[in-house]
Parts: structure tokens; sequence; C-alpha cells
């Protein structure tokens, strides 16, 4: 029986190497790195964080207006696009240090905690995506809805971080508005 | 032996703009360095320790060493190299803290034909590479992905490692060796020439 590597002809070790697909991790190290990112913490200011995470809370899941004007021309939409992500991408960055300077306190309530956790679950797709997707156009709406749901994780933080200085509960709050 | 390998998978160029905006700790500049490289530093985090959770430790630590010394690239080299050698670094004590380093043993000159063999076709096959590879010692699949996938000469392999040009050499031969082993490759059918 003649075995077929023999007769085959071979390939280089260099040339087998280079064909080995890029390998990914299985979750991404930004969270950790954005937190590592943040300036350190300061005593919150709880007025302003009420004002902020409370209205958030409760107008940012019903929709934003889009964060910038569609381009006007043709020749403008590259450009555009570019300037429009870079900006989401601050954006992202900055809300991610928000979330993680809120969330580092250790108290929650159940419903905070599954809010947290499905919008954990809901990054990680977005995030799976943007690796997946290197059209600008495709990136663009992604990183959109990357901003869109740090912006409800940051309320949700936000709000659940007032109402606990409070003595308050973030359920009770909820049932209390709805 | 003239070392023709392809294209590193970290060879991309990073705009200088960004390098700047980085230089200025703007976290989103820092976000796309890391969404940038952070399949080639688990590559070959994966590819020299063989473990994913390894490295993805590895992945972490190298990117919080981008931040930390950022300010010491100066540009005179491409900072695909310079975030390279981080990544390597640090899988190399990797494997030292875990004791997978061998010793140094000696170049034996007899050993170097070994470089220059083909694997056989199924070496194409992405897993069963794999899992040859898998089955080297950390230190020799080190050389070997080094060597070939990255382009590293002896010397820079030695410098990396700690050890002599002759024991990168030696690591080499042996590697391939049992890699075409490993493959059920016959030696002499498709040695060049």
């Amino acid at each position: 029986m003649v075995d077929e590597d023999f007769t085959a002809p071979g390939i280089s070790l260099g040339a087998a190497l280079a064909g080995l697909p890029l390998e990914s991790p299985e979750r991404s190290a930004w969270p950790m790195l954005a937190a590592r990112l943040a300036p350190p913490r300061r005593r919150p200011r709880w007025p302003i964080a009420l004002a902020a995470g409370l209205l958030a809370l409760f107008l940012l899941p019903r929709g934003l207006p889009p964060t910038t004007q569609p381009p006007a021309s043709t020749t403008g939409v590259v450009v555009s696009q570019s300037v429009e992500l870079a900006a989401l991408m601050s954006e992202s960055a900055r809300l991610e240090r928000v979330i993680a300077a809120a969330n580092d306190d250790g108290a929650s309530s159940a419903t905070a905690t599954a809010l947290s956790l499905e919008m954990e679950a809901r990054l990680h797709v977005l995030d799976g995506e943007l690796e997946a997707n290197r059209d600008q156009r495709k990136q663009l709406a992604l990183w959109q809805q990357r901003v869109q749901l740090l912006r409800d994780v940051a309320a949700v933080e936000t709000s659940r971080h007032y109402l606990a200085s409070e003595g308050r509960n973030l359920d009770v709050a909820l049932v209390a508005a709805y | 032996m003239v070392n023709v390998s392809p294209p590193s998978s970290f060879a991309i160029d990073v705009p200088n703009a960004l390098l700047t905006r980085a230089r200025r700790g703007e976290a989103a500049a820092f976000e796309q360095l890391y969404r940038w490289f952070e399949r080639p530093v688990f590559t070959l985090a994966l590819r020299l320790t063989g473990q994913r959770e390894e490295a993805q430790d590895i992945l972490q630590d190298t990117m919080l060493k981008l931040f930390d010394r950022i300010s010491e690239f100066r540009g005179d080299s491409p900072f695909w190299g310079w975030l390279r050698q981080i990544a390597v670094n640090e899988s190399l004590m990797q494997l030292r803290r875990r004791g997978r380093f061998l010793a140094e043993e000696e170049f034996d000159e007899t050993d170097f034909a070994a470089q220059d063999v083909l694997l056989p076709p199924r070496a194409a096959d992405a897993a069963i590479l794999g899992q040859a590879l898998a089955r080297l010692p950390g230190a020799t699949r080190s050389v070997l992905w080094l060597y070939h996938a990255e382009g590293y000469t002896h010397e820079e392999i030695a410098l990396a490692m700690g050890k002599t040009a002759s024991f990168s050499k030696s690591q080499l031969a042996r590697g391939t060796r049992k890699l075409r082993s490993l493959l059920h490759l016959d030696t002499e059918a498709l040695t060049h020439g």
C-alpha cells in the first residue's frame, strides 16, 4: 500500500505554521483594561449622580437622538464616518470608566444584577460582531449600538448607586416608577 | 540557512496619530490598539505556551505593559515589533514560571539538515498540525514558532530566551524532526535534494 504522504508534494514548516488561523480569546480583556485606565475614583456627588442616572434610566432605553447629523455630501461620507467612529470609541471608553467606577462597591439588587448580566451578554455579542465586521459602515452601526448599550448600563449603575446611598433599592424604585 | 518567513500577523502599520493619542493616555486610542492586536497577541501566546488560559493571562499582561510603557516607545522601529517583543517576553516568562524551559544543549551540526525537510500535506490541516505542536515541549515549540512564523533569527531567539544561538538551532532541528515524526512522515522521502 502506498502512503499518499510519500507521493504527494510536501509543504514547508514555515508555510504550514503560517497557514494556522489566528486564534481568538474566549473573553475580551478590554473591560478589565478599561477599568485599569480609569482615573482614580473620587467620592461621587450624589445629587448630580441622581439627576444623570435617573434621567438616563427612564429616558435612554426608549431611544436617544443620533449622536451626529448625517453627512451632507457623498465625498464627506468617509471622513464623517471616521470622525463619528472615533467619537463613538471615545464615548465607549468613557462610559466603561463610569461603569467600572460605579460597579466597584459590591452592593447590588436582584434586578440590577439581572439587568447587568443581560447587558453584559449583549455587549459580548456586539464585541464579537465588531471583531467579525471590518466594513466601516457596519462598524459604525455596531459602535452606535455599543455606546447606546453602555449608556443603558451606566444609567442602571448610577441609579442603583444613588438609591443604595439613600438606603433604597432599585427594585422598589422600578416598581414605583412603572 | 536564510529564514524566509511569511509576514507576522503582528505586522500592522499603526498611524503615528493614534500612538500620539495613546501616549496622551486616551482610552479610545488604547482600545483601538487593543482591538487590532488582541488576536495576534493571543495567538502568539497560545502557540508558545500551548494553554488557552495562560494565553488569556498573557494577553492581559501584555496589554497592561503596553499601557504602562508606551511612553518608552521611541518610534525608531515599527510599533508592532515593539509590542510583539513584549508578548514574546511575557510568554517565555510564563514558560519559565512553569519550569517548562529545557536545559542548554550543544548544537549538533548533523541535526541542521532536519530543518530543510518538507512536512506531509496533512500538516496543512490546522487541527492536525495544532495537535502535533501541542505535544512538543514548550521551549521547542517556542523556537519553531518564533523562527518560522515570526521570522526571528537564532540570535534573536537566544537573546529572548536567555540561551545561546546553538540552543536555538538545536531545538529547531529537534523540534522539526519530532514534528515530522508526529505527523508520521518518512524522513528520507521528503528531504530536500
